[in-house]
């Protein structure tokens, strides 16, 4: 299958290694735009990480030359599947942030099935992933089929 | 132009009085289900667990993102809500994300919200109107 992982940058390690698991069972997978760049030795994840928290990443958006969100939305289509990678961060358990939230939904409009690793974050979006029906893996990736 | 207006129900009555101006001046408006009814106080307030009954029954995210898709723009009425200064809920925020990768123009009745997803709503460089909807042509 081809399949896009979404997840905050700050599991790119663990997207990475989802990557690698996922490619071993002869699918093909589609990462973030950041993580690439991490992979690529080209960012600095500490201190991407440390600029997000203090002022948002719109400055780090606004000076690359990829739109990352319609680059995912261009790797969603082609897709067949995405798979989301909502570990807990910031205090709140499976989180699921806002470009993902909206990951999912071009997923379940464009009629692709949703992989959650681990269940439903509570938050102020539950009601809107709730309705997107993911199918949730509680972290074993081999359930995708 | 075709307008798709955006928004909470909390909201209803200035997206009534915003599709009645747009339509008066020739433009072609879409606007959510049931907005009128609750406009006019037929509906009780939004609760938790019925709106997410109401969307999965309605499938309304799947709905309002073929309106966009046939639509020239996309109007978000972000009024003040429990609170909250120029709301933008969840739906309307994937709204909006729907107009930004189908290339659609973003209007934004009031400032942009400082929320969760403040960053992904700054990307879509909506045009602030200000409350002023003259501004949209």
């Amino acid at each position: 299958m081809k399949i896009v992982i979404c997840g905050s940058v700050i599991f790119s390690k663990e997207i990475l290694e989802a990557k690698e698991d996922l490619e071993k069972n002869g699918h093909q997978v589609d990462i973030p735009y950041v993580t690439i760049k991490y992979k690529n030795n080209e960012l600095d994840l500490v201190k991407y990480k440390r600029q997000k928290e203090k002022q948002g990443d719109i400055k780090y958006r606004q000076s690359v030359k990829t739109d990352m969100i319609k680059r995912y939305y261009g790797l969603i289509k082609e897709s067949d599947a995405i798979l989301v990678l909502n570990y807990d961060k910031n205090k709140t358990k499976n989180y699921v942030g806002g470009s993902v939230l909206m990951e999912m939904a071009f997923a379940y409009v464009l009629d692709k099935p949703i992989f959650l690793v681990n269940p439903i974050p509570k938050m102020s979006y539950s009601d809107e992933l709730i309705d997107m029906n993911p199918t949730i893996l509680n972290g074993d990736l081999s359930k995708i089929k | 132009m075709k307008i798709v207006i955006c928004g909470s129900m909390s909201a209803s009555k200035e997206m009534m009085n915003a599709k009645k101006y747009l339509k008066e001046r020739g433009h072609s408006i879409e606007i959510p289900r049931n907005t009128e009814k609750y406009a006019n106080g037929n509906k009780p307030p939004e609760k938790h667990f019925e709106s997410t009954k109401n969307k999965l029954e309605s499938n309304l995210i799947q709905d309002y993102y073929n309106k966009i898709k046939e639509s020239d723009a996309v109007l978000v009425i972000n009024t003040d809500k429990n609170g909250n200064k120029n709301y933008v809920g969840g739906n309307t925020f994937l709204e909006l994300g729907f107009a930004h990768v189908l290339d659609k123009k973003v209007y934004m009745y009031n400032p942009i919200p400082d929320m969760l997803y403040t960053d992904e709503l700054l990307v879509f460089q909506p045009t602030i109107l200000n409350g002023d909807l003259s501004k949209i042509k």
